[in-house]
């Protein structure tokens, strides 16, 4: 399966980045026009609430303020092993993550695993999900655990071991809540139609 | 809206979520981004300068604190010099603790294993009074303090069964649930408290470095794969630092407003 390349994915001249190294204020200033809406996209759809996703972002932003002479890698996408939209993004990650373990609340973990199943994962998503506003209503309604791996996986192309490891959980986890997401935003989108039995939905997976 | 008659059905969920378009912020967080861009560099040297200085003051009182030190143990062995009730005070390494809770005592050599023994100092001198008013402790504070006052109460602590129920109501280690709680309240709190428009020097740098503390706690925190003791104790350490740096804040609003500061209680030794 081919992904999508991520919002984050751009290339930054090595130039801007050695401005940033010496603190230039306007270097900073462009670097957050050019990832302010993927970070706080990334971090609306990890915590589900705006304002805390615009508190991530500043944080985010600080942070790479703060850390940039820590960054080894290159600006640019092209041949580089560690870019610097990916050492950004990892910020973002851990930042908007951080922010939804300090807001959880009892109960609202969804801890629980289910059972796996890898027909959820891989059944295309129905014609409704071309519908953007719609399937930004139904991503809405998701428990933050099951929107958050979803989000990692199918937007930003993480693996389930990332992804467990990012949330401090297994990859079963991830792959768990990878297929409960799926399953519910299906549901969702179809909501005239009942839930697929699993024949026919292993029928759409092999055309 | 995307338009579904000419894109029907995404081929997976990754070409789906792609054409969802780009979310922006509800305000612009540039102005507050670079605020900090300005003030950090001076704010940042500034407070470099002062945690060295701060430093550079507990090193040069560690002799004085040793000398004391074997003093008491001397003591210890010449009943005459000292009695059961003497401290002896020693600044501690850590400056953010130190500070936050004011001098720090000791008690008699005999008493050092106990994890007890390091007390804080409460009613012997005005100055610990005054940057901890009991009205500004939670209780546990408040039990431990009451049970770590000098050498004689913590030995008759030790043997007394009511003290050592005290003792055994912090054995329950909070759920992590609690903690986050816990967490956020008082990190709001610090926000509500925090006014570096009135900041001495010295409080700076204490502020400095109990933010630096959390940093590292919080760095910690976002490490993959920590089991669920480590997270908790994390979770714990974090919320003591943040209710240090909430009861810090606060006294030098209370010390601000009655117009003194807390540089005498950082540096005094009595």
């Amino acid at each position: 399966m081919t992904r999508r390349p991520s919002s984050f994915a751009i290339d930054v001249p090595d130039a801007l980045l050695a401005r940033m190294r010496q603190g230039e204020r306007s270097a900073f200033e462009q670097i957050y026009r050019w990832f302010e809406r993927p970070v706080f996209t990334l971090a609306l759809r990890i915590c589900g609430e705006r304002e805390q996703a615009a508190d991530v972002l500043q944080d985010t932003m600080l942070k790479v303020i703060d850390r940039i002479g820590e960054f080894r890698g290159r600006g640019g996408t092209e041949g580089a092993n560690s870019p610097f939209w990916g050492w950004l993004r990892q910020i973002a990650v851990n930042e908007a993550l951080m922010a939804l373990r300090r807001r959880r609340r009892p109960g609202e973990d969804g801890d629980h695993l289910d059972d796996i199943d890898a027909i959820d994962e891989r059944t295309p998503p129905p014609p409704a999900a071309a519908d953007a506003a719609r399937l930004q209503r139904a991503l809405e309604t998701l428990p933050a655990n099951t929107r958050t791996a979803l989000w990692l996986y199918h937007a930003e192309g993480y693996t389930h071991d990332e992804i467990g490891a990012l949330m401090q959980r297994t990859a079963s986890f991830s792959k768990s809540q990878l297929a409960r997401g799926s399953r519910r935003l299906r549901e969702l989108l179809e909501p005239t139609v009942t839930a697929p039995s699993l024949p026919s939905l292993r029928e759409a997976a092999h055309g | 809206m995307a338009d579904a008659s000419r894109d029907p059905t995404p081929s997976g969920w990754s070409d789906a979520f792609a054409v969802l378009p780009l979310e922006s912020p509800p305000a612009s967080r540039w102005p507050q981004i670079a605020a900090r861009l300005d003030a950090p560099h001076r704010e940042r040297k500034h407070r470099h300068w002062l945690a060295l200085a701060a430093g550079l003051c507990a090193l040069a009182a560690l002799p004085l604190a040793w000398t004391l030190r074997d003093a008491g143990k001397q003591g210890q062995n010449d009943s005459s010099a000292y009695g059961d009730n003497t401290v002896i005070a020693t600044p501690r390494i850590d400056p953010p603790r130190a500070a936050r809770v004011g001098p720090v005592v000791e008690a008699p050599a005999e008493h050092a294993a106990s994890p007890s023994s390091i007390a804080v100092a409460q009613a012997p001198t005005a100055s610990a009074a005054d940057v901890e008013p009991a009205g500004r402790r939670d209780a546990r504070r408040e039990r431990r303090i009451a049970t770590t006052t000098t050498g004689a109460e913590t030995a008759s602590a030790s043997s007394d069964p009511e003290t050592a129920a005290v003792a055994s109501e912090d054995a329950p280690s909070p759920t992590l649930e609690s903690l986050y709680a816990a967490s956020t309240q008082l990190e709001t709190l610090l926000a509500l408290t925090r006014d570096t428009r009135v900041e001495s020097g010295p409080a700076a740098a204490l502020a400095g470095a109990l933010d630096a503390e959390l940093a590292t706690i919080d760095a910690q925190l976002a490490q993959p794969g920590l089991e669920a003791m480590q997270q908790r104790a994390l979770w714990q350490a974090r919320v003591d630092t943040l209710r240090h740096a909430t009861d810090f804040e606060t006294q030098q609003r209370v010390l601000s407003a009655q117009g003194r500061s807390y540089e005498g209680a950082l540096v005094r030794v009595d």
